[in-house]
């Protein structure tokens, strides 16, 4: 009988030690964390629209032009240029392949696309998550609407999309497009 | 125990990769650029001569029916403390291995080397052991995502190194391309430690 009793005692003082580790380790790690996070993001948003000094807008104050369908909208920023409004930055989680994919657009008063970021996300290395490159993101810049050669090879404004990995880039166009239909809107709504 | 013997035998005569065939999880899902091998196997490699050291200490409190469970629970928590450490205080190298970090603590090479030998060994030795498992993982999933990389994108750890007119055969770096690329490099190997 003991011996049935001493395992899963050893067991759970064993998880017990172990558990106690991990909660001080994440105690003492959150707020660093937070400010990685918060610094990062700070980071894209200067990268999405440089120049510019950024402040959140209340949900509340755009939640009612988004339409729930499938691309969700986290964060509006308001973008300020030497004390200007210079247009918006906004933080969209859109569904790639792997999951959400994490975009960072810029756009500025004329509705046009200053720069799109890729944050965080959970692609195919190799295919989905050349995203993140330059070379891909670019070709957004000045455009005032998503669209890829793929679907719509007459369109002027269409770019190139990731070699096989159509799903993402998809995605990020799908993401960059509601974030300028939300733009829009807002623009309009506050005159 | 002679440490040298026990380096080199994670590298060559017991090689994970190549040789006990383990860790085919991170080895065919991350090798598609030979940089994400590199990543993938310094990240194991870590956690590897870490995970092996702490159960080389506390082997004796570990009864021997409920090894496994206890492994786990080891190896889980060392890999999720290193990953919030990492990334509250050094998060460059965080953004480079972030990614690999949660794929760690499914592969079982870790598993394998705590129950075979870091629960029997003394800690340096483990250490050794360790490091020489983890060197051998680098370089054969290393090897791996070169070949993938070179004849699928045309490129090494991001060079351009075929010429412009060459077409990548692209299934080389999807799934399918990565059992077929560690099955031709396996049959190579095979071929050449049954000449000797």
């Amino acid at each position: 009988m003991r011996k049935y009793l001493e395992l899963p005692l050893k067991l759970f003082l064993i998880t017990f030690i172990l558990g106690l580790i991990l909660g001080v380790t994440y105690i003492y790690t959150k707020e660093p964390i937070a400010l990685q996070t918060a610094a990062k993001l700070q980071e894209s948003r200067n990268e999405a629209y440089p120049g510019c000094e950024f402040t959140e807008v209340d949900e509340a104050l755009w939640r009612e032009f988004v339409t729930e369908d499938g691309e969700y909208v986290k964060e509006v920023f308001e973008a300020q240029k030497d004390g200007q409004f210079a247009g918006y930055v906004v933080t969209v989680l859109s569904k790639g392949y792997g999951g959400d994919v994490e975009l960072i657009i810029g756009i500025d008063t004329e509705g046009l696309i200053t720069n799109v970021v890729v944050g965080s996300h959970n692609e195919t290395a190799g295919l989905g998550a050349n995203a993140v490159k330059p070379e891909f993101r670019n070709q957004f810049q000045g455009k005032k609407s998503a669209v890829l050669k793929k679907d719509e090879p007459d369109n002027a404004e269409a770019v190139d999309g990731l070699t096989g990995a159509t799903i993402t880039s998809r995605a990020v166009t799908r993401g960059i497009n509601k974030a300028l239909g939300l733009v829009e809107k807002l623009m309009e709504a506050q005159g | 125990m002679n440490y040298r013997k026990i380096f080199l035998n994670g590298i060559t005569k017991e090689n994970p990769v190549f040789r006990l065939l383990l860790g085919m999880c991170p080895t065919l899902a991350v090798t598609t650029s030979a940089t994400n091998g590199i990543g993938m196997g310094l990240a194991a490699t870590f956690v590897l001569v870490g995970s092996n050291l702490v159960i080389s200490l506390i082997k004796g409190f570990i009864p021997e029916k409920i090894r496994i469970p206890s492994f786990i629970v080891v190896i889980a928590t060392f890999v999720t403390v290193v990953q919030l450490i990492m990334q509250a205080f050094i998060p460059s190298l965080y953004e480079s291995l972030g990614l690999f970090i949660p794929l760690i603590v499914v592969n079982c090479i870790i598993l394998q080397r705590a129950e075979a030998f870091a629960s029997k060994n003394k800690p340096f030795a483990s250490i050794i052991d360790g490091l020489g498992m983890g060197l051998g993982f680098t370089l054969a999933i290393t090897l791996l995502a070169s070949v993938r990389e070179l004849i699928g994108n045309g490129t090494l750890f991001g060079l351009q190194i075929m010429g412009a007119a060459y077409q990548p055969a692209l299934i080389f770096i999807l799934a399918p391309g990565g059992f077929i690329a560690l099955g031709l490099i396996l049959a190579l190997l095979n071929l050449v430690s049954a000449k000797e």
